[in-house]
């Protein structure tokens, strides 16, 4: 069964148009790549699924429901989170807060338990915390836990961008850009995350300008160009495609 | 690390037990009213410091002090209630107006809310000196405000707030309901997640956290002590009259706040403490005050942009340095 | 309804939104590029009435080089403020906010003691009235609105042809983006200050014949400036006109058929209107 689903979306910028007529399913469990050269919409399709922007046209399902128009955090509630390309963290707050804060759904946030600290709510808390914990493990970050999220290296902090989300407990997961700004070992190591984070049963959507990451990880991939989707196949097919390479021209992509 | 806490702890409470015996040290009415403003400022800077953990910045503080105290004194004056029952009454009041205006105008940012609270704060104003005069009581606003009922309690003498004692007292348990309250609010989830939203919002959005919703929190818990310090300003001061809770007053507030240190609990206390006290002895030089204070903005601001706060840990840290030196 | 009161009523509306106007003009052209929103500039325009009374009744220097005078020397005076006070907190709001307090306040003080707190009256420039479709217009105040036009003309064509006006706009667009474009962030900032400065004095030398001076009146067109600024949309220059000329008809108006303190009210009912609707104001963008 699809887990979200585009249909006939199309997004207008005053005149521009930045998504035309996109439509695509996400299965369940799968890894979908999105790529496509700059400017190409991604992130637009991005903002849109997550309800930081609402289609001009058209309608997004999720598992069945109609989603286009809810806001932002009800999406989160229902189970789509993301992250950014411009890395985007609580900065003046540890790592530890950081995902902490990202436990916000699974949180008692009542305001007179909190206020008087009843017992349900320190269990509540309690729980966060040991999930907090899991989610730093599970990543490997939890060395720096005590670290200011604006302190950290730039790989780490891309890293903690996931944790974040992952926090709030997603069934599909949008990453935009991952690995921007990493070198080849920080990439590999990105590349296994994101296999563990799928091994999990988190459906992934990911946009990325590495190829090689993205052909190695991907189950399937789409090809955006313009705000239109020119192919969808198979990481294979997608690497051989005449459109694809036509759409790449010029920019410094590494097919291998 | 430890030892910070315990000098933390040793202050603050070294600071309340001060509090307490002031009226054993001094009876000159003079030093209890000073001290009486100086706790009001604490509560409204404290509560004003609630919304802007949110990020927010509001210019309407004294106008829902305002809302409490005419709500308070008329209560009490036209309605024949007790104090005590006034007193909540009005924080619910202004928290009622905060959850309304708030939650229309929260979503505004930065200089937008600014503006939108300091024109709300002058139609309040506004309204309390030019309309409904029979009520409101005009320009001059409302004269003769009772003190609060006196208190029986069994095998205690009756408190009966005859003299300025009671009343620093009543100042002085409010202000420290109204800190305890925040601080524990501060250091729960809720404390959390209302600094998440200063800090980003869009990712506070996107993990599930419903912005307005908290932004509207803060701002109601804000106004609710914003109006229970209006209530204790009615009645300790006899007089209510809407001048006093002008866009200015807002800006002291909001001032106590950021010269304190924004980005600490005990900021915006020790920022109202020390300019409270900073004006009053002041306030002999004449026009020299303002100059004086408006000096002490500017240079606060450049060369110790985290507030006084920021001076105080420093030298806390230079004096634990000195005592391992002395040890060691 | 009496024409003639009518049509004094509206030329009244008009030079006290003309002058607000002017005053939000610098408000809100330092606030597009700076973000700072400056409490000090009701001082400004305070200066600019103060320089006119003491060049005009001491000095007796013809009232068009006043003008120009109190322009260049609360302008000066601007570019100096901004180097040392607002320059080290760029961009930053509330630190800037508590620095413009502090301005404003030890400006009027210091004005208050070297020039008491007397009102002063500044004497006419153009005396006499005018006769205009059978009513009847004090020359005076036909002068300050034309005035004022030819300044928001002249800033108009400034920000929009001039080469430091397209400096200006590209900073109010998107800051770093000027930077890298190699637009001299700091002397640019530095003039507009100035600017802003001046604008707000020539309102100041403007007014002070019609009404008086003493070193209270900045709070008033501040208020006033404020008002308009959210109305119209912060940062929008078109926005501070239009807004500006709500106010003042509302105001002037609403005084003829209400009262004062309704028409002040009204004012303010019609910025939480606008802002339920639109809350960036008028004409300012998201
Ligand atoms: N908020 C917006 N307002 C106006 N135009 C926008 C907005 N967001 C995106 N665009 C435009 O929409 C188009 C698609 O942008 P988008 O950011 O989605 O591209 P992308 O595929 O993510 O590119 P990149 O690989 O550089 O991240 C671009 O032309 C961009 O300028
Ligand atoms: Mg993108």
């Amino acid at each position: 069964m699809n887990l979200l689903e585009l249909k006939n979306i199309t997004k207008q910028f005053g005149g521009l148009t930045a998504i035309n007529n996109l439509s695509f399913e996400i299965n369940e469990g799968e890894i979908l790549g999105l790529i496509g050269p700059n400017g190409a919409g991604k992130t637009t399709a991005f903002n849109m699924i997550s309800g930081v922007l609402t289609p001009t046209k058209g309608k997004i399902y999720f598992k069945g429901e109609d989603v286009t128009k809810l806001k932002t955090n009800i999406i989160a509630q229902r189970g789509i989170c993301r992250t950014f390309q411009l890395t985007t963290l609580f900065k003046s707050y540890s790592v530890f807060d950081n995902v902490l804060i990202g436990c916000h759904l699974s949180a008692k946030t009542g305001f007179w338990g909190n206020l008087l600290n009843t017992s349900g709510v320190r269990k509540g808390e309690g729980k966060t915390q040991e999930k907090t914990e899991e989610i730093l493990k599970f990543l490997g970050i939890e060395e720096i836990r005590n670290e200011l999220a604006k302190n950290l290296p730039h790989g780490y902090q891309r890293i903690l961008g996931i944790a974040i989300a992952l926090a709030a407990g997603p069934e599909l997961l949008l990453l935009d850009e991952p690995m921007t700004g990493m070198n080849n070992t920080e990439t590999n190591d990105m590349i296994e995350t994101i296999r563990k984070i799928r091994a999990k049963g988190t459906t992934i959507l990911l946009v990325e300008h590495d190829m090689k990451a993205v052909m190695t990880l991907s189950d399937r991939i789409i090809v955006l160009n313009n705000g239109v989707k020119i192919v969808e196949g198979l990481p294979a097919e997608v690497k051989d495609n005449n459109a694809v390479i036509e759409a790449y021209l010029g920019r410094e992509q590494d097919f291998t | 690390m430890n030892r910070k806490h315990y000098t933390k702890n040793f202050i603050i409470l070294g600071t309340i037990a001060f509090l307490l015996i002031i009226p054993l040290l001094s009876s000159d009415p003079y030093h209890l009213q000073v001290l009486m403003v100086l706790l009001l400022n604490i509560i409204l800077a404290i509560s004003l410091w609630v919304i802007m953990t949110v990020g927010q910045l509001s210019l309407a503080h004294a106008a829902f002090m305002a809302v409490g105290a005419y709500t308070s004194a008329l209560l009490v004056m036209k309605l024949g209630l007790p104090f005590w029952l006034a007193m909540p009454a009005s924080g619910i009041m202004a928290a009622i107006l905060a959850l309304v205006i708030g939650s229309i105008t929260l979503r505004l940012k930065g200089a937008y809310f600014l503006l939108v609270t300091f024109a709300f704060g002058e139609i309040v104003i506004l309204i309390f000196s030019n309309f409904w005069e029979s009520l409101f009581g005009g320009v001059s606003g409302l004269i003769g405000v009772p003190p609060p009922d006196p208190i029986s309690i069994p095998f205690i003498p009756q408190v009966r707030f005859v003299s300025k004692v009671p009343l620093y007292y009543l100042a002085l348990s409010l202000t420290l309901i109204t800190v305890l309250t925040i601080y524990r609010l501060k250091n729960s989830r809720l404390g959390l997640t209302f600094g998440a939203l200063k800090e980003g919002d869009l990712l506070a959005e996107c993990i599930g956290i419903d912005i307005m919703k908290y932004k509207v929190m803060a701002f109601t818990v804000g106004c609710f002590f914003a109006g229970i310090a209006g209530s204790l300003y009615a009645h300790s001061f006899v007089v209510v009259t809407p001048i006093d809770f002008s866009f200015y007053h807002s800006v002291y507030i909001l001032i106590y706040v950021v010269v304190g240190g924004e980005s600490s609990f005990l900021g915006p206390i020790l920022g109202a403490s020390v300019l409270t006290l900073f004006s009053e002895i002041l306030r002999k030089f004449g026009h020299y005050e303002s100059i004086g204070y408006g000096i002490a903005l500017i240079l606060v601001m450049l060369f110790l942009p985290s507030g006084i706060i920021s001076l105080l840990e420093r030298i806390i840290v230079k004096v634990q340095e000195l005592f391992k030196r002395i040890k060691g | 309804m009496d024409m003639t009161l009518l049509l004094q009523v509206t030329l009244n509306g008009l030079m006290l939104g003309m002058i607000y106007i002017v005053v939000a003009l610098g408000l809100t052209l330092i606030f597009s590029i700076m973000n700072v929103i400056n409490f000090a500039h009701g001082e400004m325009y305070m200066l600019g009435g103060l320089v006119a009374y003491y060049f005009s009744e001491q000095l007796q220097i013809p009232y068009m080089l006043i003008l120009v005078l109190a322009m260049i020397l609360v302008g000066v005076f601007g570019i100096v403020v901004e180097k040392f006070f607002f320059r080290p907190f760029r961009g930053e709001l509330l630190p800037a906010l508590i620095v413009s307090l502090g301005l404003s306040m030890t400006i009027q003080t210091l004005t208050l003691l070297n020039f008491g707190t007397e009102d002063q009256s500044v004497s006419t420039v153009f005396p006499g009235m005018i006769n205009f479709l059978g009513a009847l217009f004090s020359k005076e105040r036909l002068a300050i609105v034309i005035t004022c036009i030819v300044f928001i003309l002249s800033l108009y064509l400034l920000i929009q042809r001039s080469k430091i006006g397209c400096a200006i706009r590209a900073i109010a667009e998107d800051r770093e983006a000027a930077a890298l474009q190699g637009v001299n962030i700091d002397r640019i900032c530095s003039f507009t200050f100035g600017l802003g400065c001046a604008l707000a004095a020539a309102a100041g030398v403007l007014i002070a014949p019609v009404f008086y001076v003493n070193p209270y009146i900045g709070g008033l067109p501040l208020l006033k400036a404020f008002i308009i600024i959210i109305l119209g949309g912060m940062g929008s220059l078109l926005g501070a006109v239009v807004g500006g000329l709500i106010l003042g008809t509302v105001e002037s108006f609403g005084t003829l058929f209400l009262s004062v303190p309704a028409s002040n009210l009204l004012g303010f009912i019609i910025i939480i209107l606008v802002l339920l609707f639109k809350p960036s104001g008028l004409f300012g963008h998201e």
